[in-house]
């Protein structure tokens, strides 16, 4: 929750004045690298199932954002702790405001964040993005309704696939392990990071 | 203090109903709209991509009331945006009332101001 703030103020600053000052294409290629070099550490603890030796930072212990959650495939409960915060705040507002002007790139630079800057779980991280996207997405998408942007017989057909998909996502990630998550969450990475590459350079596909 | 437990909603339970829920809803009212008005129409690429959206909650009521699929849709559409906003104001409600935590209501209602910010206020 705490995150939501920064990540929703960043994302009316996307929606509102970024998208009348810069350039969506330049931004699209600036992301894309963004995300193919962010694969270099992923790629580097890939076999990796939880992150070790992580310490509470203070506004950590201050907001008792370290839990325990319970991993099915384990069967057994596990403990984390977060740290980073300060940095974690300043790339969720980057990640809100990308996601309000590119309509993509909260959800992948929030599980980035959760995963290199804050080191929870991976199951922990995709679980947490998914819940703040909503309010991310909200924020954006009121301004987008109100200036006519939104074609309402397009949206029909994408919240049911997206729907499908998720529901379906949600069951199999209760029982994949962490490092699994990590090699799909590298592969979407990668797969996005070369399509914002592309749409920079104006070749659409 | 566990039997209080037992019967208190906690914060993560409740908002993950609430998501669903609203996310399932509005999809259904969706798909309504969109039978109705492929009943009355037919679709086409053509139409999905040059029917823009009533920016003014006035013209969708209307529609609504005279049965326009497309206006039906759009509620939906609504509901899909005010399901997040929803479920953080019942958070900051349950925050207040329920857990005491008066750092996280703070912190909720600031996050609230901010989405409804960008559905009421700016354009």
């Amino acid at each position: 929750m705490f995150l939501e703030l920064s990540t929703a103020a960043g994302a009316l600053l996307g929606a509102v004045l970024l998208s009348t000052l810069v350039n969506p294409k330049a931004l699209s290629l600036l992301f894309g690298l963004t995300l193919l070099v962010s694969l270099v550490p992923i790629l580097v603890r890939i076999g990796e199932e939880f992150p070790r030796n992580v310490q509470n930072d203070g506004l950590a212990t201050r907001l008792r954002l370290n839990g325990t959650y319970f991993d099915k495939r384990l069967g057994l409960d596990v403990t984390y702790n977060v740290t980073g915060i300060p940095v974690a705040l300043g790339v969720m507002f980057v990640a809100g405001a990308i996601s309000g002007l590119l309509g993509i790139g909260a959800g992948v630079l929030k599980v980035l964040a959760h995963e290199m800057v804050m080191k929870v779980p991976t199951k922990v991280s995709t679980a947490t993005s998914n819940f703040m996207i909503g309010v991310t997405a909200a924020s954006a998408a009121g301004v987008y309704i109100r200036r006519g942007l939104v074609l309402p017989f397009l949206v029909v057909p994408v919240a049911v696939a997206v729907l499908i998909g998720a529901f379906l996502g949600t069951m199999l990630m209760e029982r994949m392990s962490n490092a699994r998550i990590r090699q799909v969450f590298a592969a979407a990475l990668a797969i996005i990071g070369l399509q914002m590459i592309l749409r920079g350079l104006g070749l659409e596909i | 203090m566990s039997d209080e437990n037992q019967y208190r909603l906690s914060v993560p339970d409740l908002s993950s109903w609430i998501l669903r829920g609203g996310v399932v809803l509005s999809v259904l009212v969706m798909l309504c709209g969109m039978t109705i008005s492929f009943l009355h129409n037919g679709m086409n690429i053509e139409r999905i991509e040059r029917t823009p959206f009533d920016n003014r909650l006035s013209l969708i009521w209307d529609g609504v009331l005279h049965g326009s699929g497309k206006a039906i849709v759009e509620v939906g559409v609504y509901m899909l945006v005010l399901t997040p906003i929803l479920r953080v104001f019942v958070s900051m409600i349950l925050f207040v009332f329920s857990e005491r935590d008066w750092l996280y209501a703070l912190i909720t209602f600031a996050v609230l101001l901010l989405t409804l910010a960008g559905l009421l206020l700016l354009h």
